[in-house]
């Protein structure tokens, strides 16, 4: 093998530039789900979290391809609650574990929601699901985190239930969204665009909107490969 | 040109286009910044004379976010309120209601309103001054006065679109008559084809496209004439931009001042040519100092300096200075998974690299460099006189009202974003020395701009209205 020619300027900025690509485009595939907005996320009254008593929240799954929980919690101050959020799904009678996720966090903000990704559940439809979430703190002292619950707004929210308090509240549900996804990629693909199509004029829907965003993503591949190369 | 230049040349510009299509369309209805007010003033030029009852209703009454609470058309607030686009900018959690089809939910109850686009609320919610853009822009709503309100406000956006296009296309022409070569002049133009913050704003309705564009061709006019010297065309291109860009936006005023420093230049070499430059060398330049100082302090003198506030002024401002940066390379921090901060911090490392060697050009001796430094110090006086103007008036705001109302958001200084770039590069390549070296800095800089503007879209922008 030629090394000089392995080792070309060009090749190394072309290797850059996959790898960017392909590192961008796997976040974008990572939090690709669609959320349910038919549950309307609103910010009322807040609820702790305390260690050690995970909040309990079960929901009705609209769709198949359960794929993530989105939950909408309220802004700590720098590192008072540092520590990870467990979610687990479970069955109707929260007794057996669905599927697990958790995110690891330094400081948390209000102004968009914490999606908890899973491998989807692919019929989940119209069932019933348990909702944990634990907070596990990285410190003996921190302070308990807080999440915002709203009133109940959606018929797919069966109950929420406070362990700490040991209370239920049936008119209460967690500030949360549940997010689906598609059968495979081209339905995925397919919502997509169906929702960018929503309220645009017809050159700027379905297939018109396909065309210009497979044509941009081609034009802008060949611009940068071409500028590499040439 | 080569014809490889050429094809590739529209690639890069026809490319460029398509993106912002894209954009276009991702951004939802009136998402813009500030973008209902700007097509209010759209639609408020195209009012025949008032023969409907007319409400008083003060601006003050209006709740952020909430549009019919504002004085805009019945159109826009009626269509907002069944376009679920009310929100506050900040609450990022909130979505709007997906159908599970093409169309909306209201979609179908939007094209066919009879909700007329007359303002009933005075005083209205438009942008105020001067109106190039908008006028334009009201003619193509006028052209499609049959079609519904989609129609008509995103064909207003691909006006903006196609501005945008030009601009983009200017660049390749001043990198290229700066002395840059073929490779290098399509290189910095697809940099800028893929600057986040100049596509976001010419994917919106804002007249800000227009001020972008009269700037670049000012900048392409004054390169022009630096090069091949006065003539009547470059002066006609540059009065023309001047007046363009007044015409559109206040702010636009300050390129009749550098035509005045132009003319200076010019008229400072045709007597150096005549070998009398010892003095004049040295009264021209002050003479041209302070008539552009001047001439500031006059356009701003009607609101009175109070000069007692420039340290509480600049207290307040300098802290915002990062994030005035931060925003103006395309930073959204609209999510968490948002990283281009990190990668702006790159950008930031390339321009002290890029002033150092700009430092070495002009007071090292025997430095040489294949621009001229009659291009870098034009640029230099563009970009310094639109900072130093839209400081200023931001202090005159502070001291008048003593916060930072106006503010120095990065999407400010776009106008000069070209000559910046440009600039930028030819720093780099004072320090790189050798050509090859340039081209491999100008190509990081493109992988670099390019992942910044991709991961923007769709780790940021993308998820942000739709996941």
């Amino acid at each position: 093998m030629n090394l000089a020619k392995t080792y070309n300027p060009k090749n190394v900025l072309l290797a850059i530039s996959i790898i960017a690509f392909l590192l961008i485009i796997t976040q974008f595939f990572k939090d690709w789900s669609f959320p349910d907005t038919h549950w309307k996320v609103e910010k009322e009254e807040d609820m702790k979290v305390s260690p050690g008593y995970p909040i309990t929240q079960k929901f009705i799954s609209r769709k198949d391809n359960l794929s993530t929980i989105a939950i909408l919690l309220r802004s700590s101050k720098k590192n008072e609650s540092k520590g990870t959020l467990n979610l687990n799904i479970l069955d109707e009678a929260c007794e057996n574990i669905i599927r697990k996720s958790s995110i690891k966090f330094h400081t948390l903000d209000s102004q968009s929601m914490y999606n908890f990704n899973f491998k989807k559940i692919k019929d989940s439809s119209d069932k019933t699901y348990c909702l944990k979430l634990a907070f596990i703190p990285k410190k003996e002292d921190a302070k308990d985190i807080r999440l915002f619950t709203m009133s109940n707004y959606s018929e797919e929210n069966v109950f929420l239930y406070n362990p700490k308090k040991d209370r239920e509240y049936p008119n209460l549900s967690l500030a949360m969204q549940p997010g689906y996804k598609g059968d495979n990629f081209y339905e995925d693909t397919k919502i997509l665009i169906q929702r960018i199509s929503q309220y645009k004029p017809w050159f700027l829907k379905d297939v018109y909107l396909f065309i210009i965003f497979l044509l941009a993503i081609l034009l802008s591949i060949a611009t940068v490969t071409l500028l590499i190369i040439i | 040109m080569r014809k490889n230049t050429k094809i590739i040349l529209f690639i890069i510009v026809f490319g460029f286009f398509l993106r912002e299509l894209s954009l276009v369309a991702i951004m939802p209805l009136f998402s813009g910044q500030d973008e209902p007010r700007h097509y209010n003033t759209v639609q408020i030029l195209n009012e025949s004379e008032h023969t409907w009852e007319v409400t008083k209703k003060s601006k003050e009454d209006k709740e952020k976010g909430q549009f019919e609470t504002y004085n805009f058309s019945e159109e826009i607030r009626k269509t907002a309120q069944l376009a679920q686009t009310e929100q506050n900018p900040r609450e990022y959690y909130k979505k709007m209601n997906f159908s599970e089809s093409s169309d909306g939910i209201n979609e179908q109850e939007i094209i066919s309103q009879n909700d007329p686009a007359i303002n009933k609320f005075y005083p209205p919610d438009i942008v105020g001054g001067t109106r190039a853009y908008h006028r334009t822009a009201s003619a193509i709503e006028h052209l499609f006065e049959n079609e519904n309100i989609l129609f008509r406000f995103f064909s207003v956006r691909i006006f903006s679109i196609l501005l945008g296009t030009i601009s983009v296309g200017l660049c390749f022409f001043i990198a290229k008559n700066v002395g840059f070569t073929e490779k290098e002049s399509l290189l910095i133009t697809a940099i800028t084809s893929f600057q986040p913050k100049l596509s976001v704003y010419f994917s919106n309705i804002n007249y800000d496209a227009l001020v972008i564009l009269s700037f670049t061709a000012f900048a392409l006019a004054g390169v022009m004439s630096i090069k091949n010297g006065p003539s009547w065309k470059n002066f006609t291109a540059l009065l023309a931009t001047s007046l363009l860009a007044t015409l559109t936006k206040g702010i636009g005023i300050i390129l009749f001042f550098l035509l005045f420093y132009l003319i200076l230049f010019h008229f400072y070499k045709k007597l150096t040519s005549l070998k009398k430059h010892i003095p004049v060398s040295i009264w021209i330049s002050i003479f041209g100092i302070a008539m552009i100082t001047l001439g500031f302090l006059s356009y701003f003198m009607q609101l009175t300096p109070n000069f007692p506030s420039l340290f509480d002024y600049l207290l307040n401002s300098i802290p915002k200075i990062p994030s005035s940066l931060e925003n103006y390379w395309g930073d959204l921090v609209w999510s968490r998974n948002d990283y281009s901060s990190h990668l702006i911090r790159l950008i930031w490392l390339a321009e002290i690299v890029s002033f150092i060697g700009i430092l070495f050009l002009f007071f090292k001796k025997n430095t040489t460099f294949f621009v001229k430094k009659e291009f870098l110090l034009f640029f230099i006086l563009l970009i310094a006189t639109l900072q130093a103007s839209i400081r200023f008036y931001d202090w005159k705001i502070f001291s008048l009202t003593g916060s930072l109302e106006l503010g120095t958001p990065g999407r400010y200084f776009l106008p000069t974003i070209i000559p910046h770039l440009i600039l930028i590069f030819s720093g780099l390549g004072v320090i790189a020395e050798k050509r090859s070296h340039l081209t491999t800095i100008l190509t990081s800089g493109l992988i670099l701009m390019s992942s910044i503007f991709s991961h923007l879209l769709l780790n940021s922008i993308i998820p942000r209205y739709y996941f």
